[in-house]
């Protein structure tokens, strides 16, 4: 790569062809680039979206069937590929721990029969058809959510066309499926809810799953250390940079919780997020304000269906509040979506608990602080410079208080433990 | 701005174009006007309060070397010792005071009860560690007679040139400033190797470094206690490649802007896994980071002039101070420990027998000893070290990542970075011969596929937090 001196500047070249480039992928990536504006610098850009790679090309049979034998070929080589893979993980796992790697002879857990949890409640399941085919589609990645159609437009029809008044009950249009197929909730009596107040048991056997943000992704090493060393659970992480509820065409939480769900069946879950929501929703292509009625409407609808998916699998959640937020930006926008939570969670008192952060990371319980006085330790940073996100001490105090909402106890829950809702204890 | 964000990208191109033209009808004055200005506006959209304590810390460094030159034509020496002073402070005040503090009290308490110092806030202004080392090398170069002081302008550009601000290179005077002041009209000469740089730099970190970091190295890193011995092990060689990746993909892309604006900027990495012995390693990462501390750290402080016992010490030093230099953590610290330590044991043995071992399996040792050197780096504080390590006595569990895989990607990656220089300069020759058009849509497919591969989202650089 030498460059010579006598040249001619071919800069008209470059600028050329990187112009041709970059104009060229905008083209093609339109869509995926306004999905990740809106979502890094919650802009909309209103001319009514760039086109997507697939609409340039006509729409003829033969296009069609070219299409087709693309994805199959693709679909048989990604097939070859992971299998010839777990041959060879396996080979190795044997040769490393010998016949203990050799899978166990159970039925696979991935499946998605009529009900997640069929054998044990079949009389009361009128419909074999599979629950998944019901609900909106739910992104592996993001990645995924920018190439397929937004989930949003169809959640929000199936809102609108059910009940626009009472987001709890339309809420579980998705879940309400299998809500039905399990019998109805058991009633908050106040026995039930007293004891469902204390501390939740946690034994070996439970499985947590931690739902968030970067806030969460922060906060999920700790919680999963300090859990597995005080009450030997494992927990499954599924915290994502840049998440929320504000724009589910980028990432869907209640769709991607509810499909945890059906791969494992969670005792707990843990949700910390809200940083990257407090901005204007895009509804149709309609801003929403942040903070307005209908924005808390169908942010309430998407923290419901989070809060319903536990409930309806008898899990036991529990809902961080978001702190004090210090970025200029955010300040005083985080009470707006702790009321959200908070009342949320109040409306399933047997399942869900709201525990707010604000008192364990602040001075006054209420403002933004970056350095707190701690007993032990004199004055400590528990906040990171942009405002938002934890040092590894402010971790340390968030990991604590959410490890106050547990004990070690044999089972689960106790509301879990009534005969009519034994679905739970595995 | 990311480098890497559409933003960035569609934004500089608009520039590009204004900067060429401006070239071709007002010259190099007006060019780098242009570029000052751009330069400032880029760091006020971190935060205006960087762009004012940079313009500050130019300021005096700047004058300080006009002040070196004395009027009866000798040199002086002040003006070059109160612009290291004032230059480190600056670094301390920002960087290391709320460290400083933490450790000073803890050794004030059981003196003095209730002992307190004023909590500051203080922002890290993104880049400061690396525009405070290519200011200081400016002023020293200038104190030591080696290049005359920069006009205002010129001078205020070395120190703000948007493509290095945030993460170097660290340039000496020689290399960008007499770029900034030659008065020749300035050139692309190869704007396939910019294409190229771009495509390498979507490769190693876009894709590379982020499917590295999502499979393997954070989950590996956040819960170390669930994973089996093995899994760590390959975890740990992750993290190293996760970092090369990182941060050699950042250099190929502030290179091929550079590059685009009629730049050339020094070489910062030379394939370092493929190093035989620490000392080789040092020459091959971070190379402008490194020549730096050789040059006015170790050097300084007498080098290998003095006896063997004195350059151990001196290469120590330079180390402890190189791992400082990276973060207020004790962490860091104990990493530049290591390897100085690393290098006195090599020293020492080179000392003692002049039996060589073969290259392989020198190279493999330098790996292994950088990679455990990695597990410090990474770490946020002592208790996830001593956790990690104790995980390498588990054997008993069985190993839920795909191990296999990693393994063989590491053999892939070591293979190809010993033909990485001969592969890149055929790829270059190969796009050279491509007509603009050619070359654009090389790069419009190699970005689509490497978005294709790449996990989602628009991770950070890792180093922009130095």
């Amino acid at each position: 790569m030498s460059i010579t001196q006598d040249m001619e500047s071919q800069h008209t070249k470059a600028l050329l062809g990187i112009t041709f480039a970059s104009l060229l992928l905008v083209a093609v990536k339109g869509s995926a680039l306004l999905q990740y504006w809106q979502q890094t610098h919650h802009i909309l850009l209103e001319f009514g979206g760039l086109p997507s790679a697939s609409s340039y090309l006509p729409d003829t049979r033969l296009i069609k069937e070219w299409k087709r034998q693309w994805d199959n070929t693709q679909h048989y080589w990604s097939g070859v590929i992971d299998q010839s893979e777990s041959r060879m993980l396996l080979a190795g796992q044997l040769l490393l721990i010998g016949e203990e790697a050799l899978p166990k002879p159970e039925l696979p857990v991935v499946m998605a029969p009529a009900c997640p949890i069929a054998e044990l409640i079949a009389e009361a399941c009128p419909d074999t058809k599979p629950v998944a085919q019901t609900k909106p589609i739910a992104y592996a990645t993001p990645t995924a959510a920018m190439t397929e159609a937004p989930a949003e437009e169809m959640h929000g029809q199936t809102i609108g066309a059910i009940d626009a008044a009472t987001p709890i009950t339309t809420a579980t249009d998705v879940t309400g499926n299998q809500q039905e197929a399990l019998g109805p909730l058991p009633e908050p009596t106040p026995e039930a809810i007293a004891a469902a107040q204390g501390p939740i048991p946690l034994s070996a056997d439970d499985r947590i799953l931690l739902v968030g943000d970067s806030l969460m992704q922060g906060l999920a090493p700790h919680l999963i250390t300090s859990l597995k060393r005080k009450y030997h659970v494992e927990s499954m992480d599924l915290s994502k940079h840049s998440t929320g509820l504000t724009y589910p065409a980028f990432f869907d939480w209640p769709a991607t919780v509810e499909d945890a769900f059906e791969l494992e069946n969670y005792s707990v879950v843990i949700v910390f997020l809200g940083a990257n929501d407090p901005w204007d929703m895009t509804i149709h292509g309609h801003y929403t304000r942040f903070g307005s009625e209908q924005w808390k409407t169908i942010y309430r609808e998407r923290v419901a269906r989070i809060i319903n998916t536990a409930a309806t699998h008898r899990a036991r959640l529990v809902w961080l509040g978001v702190p004090p937020l210090g970025r200029e930006d955010l300040i005083g926008k985080a009470p707006t979506l702790n009321a959200i939570y908070a009342e949320e969670a109040g409306k399933m008192p047997l399942f869900a608990r709201f525990v707010a952060t604000d008192p364990a990371l602040t001075s006054d319980g209420t403002s933004f602080t970056k350095f707190l006085e701690l007993p032990d330790r004199g004055s400590v940073m528990v906040r990171t410079d942009d405002g938002v996100h934890f040092t590894t001490q402010g971790h340390r105090l968030l990991a604590n208080l959410a490890l106050t909402q547990f004990s070690a106890g044999a089972a689960p829950a106790d509301i879990a433990s009534t005969p009519n809702n034994k679905i739970t204890q595995r | 701005m990311h480098y890497l964000s559409p933003e960035f990208g569609l934004v500089f191109v608009g520039f590009l174009w204004l900067y060429w033209r401006l070239g071709s009808t007002r010259g190099i004055h007006a060019q780098n006007l242009l570029l000052l200005v751009a330069s400032y506006l880029f760091y006020c959209s971190f935060d205006w309060r960087f762009a004012f304590l940079l313009l500050n810390f130019s300021l005096v460094i700047l004058a300080l070397a006009q002040a070196v030159q004395g009027n009866d034509g000798v040199r002086r020496r002040w003006p070059m010792v109160l612009g290291v002073v004032l230059a480190l402070a600056n670094l301390g005040v920002f960087k290391y005071y709320n460290f400083f503090r933490e450790e000073t009290l803890a050794l004030l308490t059981p003196f003095f009860n209730g002992a307190s110092l004023p909590v500051l806030e203080f922002v890290l202004p993104v880049g400061i560690s690396f525009y405070t080392f290519q200011g200081l090398a400016y002023l020293i170069s200038v104190g030591r007679g080696e290049c005359k002081p920069a006009k205002l302008l010129d001078g205020l550009l070395h120190l703000s040139f948007f493509p290095t601000l945030l993460a170097g290179p660290i340039c000496r005077p020689n290399e960008l400033l007499t770029q900034i002041e030659s008065p020749e009209e300035r050139k692309v000469t190869a704007p396939e190797v910019a294409i190229l740089l771009i495509i390498s730099a979507l490769i190693k970190k876009v894709w590379l470094s982020a499917w590295l970091a999502e499979e393997w190295v954070n989950p590996v890193f956040a819960n170390p206690d669930a994973y089996h011995s093995l899994e760590l092990l390959c975890g740990l060689m992750a993290y190293a490649w996760q970092l090369f990746f990182d941060f050699s993909g950042y250099t190929d892309v502030v290179t091929a802007l550079a590059l685009l604006l009629g730049f050339s900027l020094p070489v910062n990495f030379r394939q370092p896994y493929l190093a035989t012995s620490l000392s080789d390693f040092w020459r091959r990462w971070h190379i402008t980071l490194s020549r730096w501390i050789r040059d006015y750290v170790y050097i300084s402080l007498g080098g290998n002039r003095a006896s063997w016992g004195r350059t151990q010490i001196n290469l120590l030093i330079a180390m402890t101070l190189s791992g400082f230099w990276h973060g207020a953590s004790i962490t860091f610290v104990v990493w530049g420990l290591w390897h100085g330590l690393g290098l006195i044991a090599q020293n020492s043995w080179q000392k003692i027998t002049s039996l060589k071992l073969p290259d392989a399996i020198t190279q493999w040792l330098t790996f292994a000893f950088v990679c455990f050197g990695w597990l410090l780096f990474r770490a946020e504080d002592w208790d996830a070290v001593t956790t990690y390590i104790a995980g390498f006595s588990r054997w008993d569990t069985v190993p839920s990542l795909n191990w296999m895989g990693l393994l063989a990607a590491m053999v892939v990656f070591f293979m190809l970075a010993r033909r990485a220089e001969p592969m890149m300069e055929r790829s270059a020759a190969a796009l050279r011969v491509l007509p603009w058009w050619g070359q654009g849509l090389a790069l419009v497919a190699s970005a689509l596929l490497i978005m294709e591969l790449a996990p989602a989202g628009m991770p950070g650089f890792i180093y922009f937090g130095f």
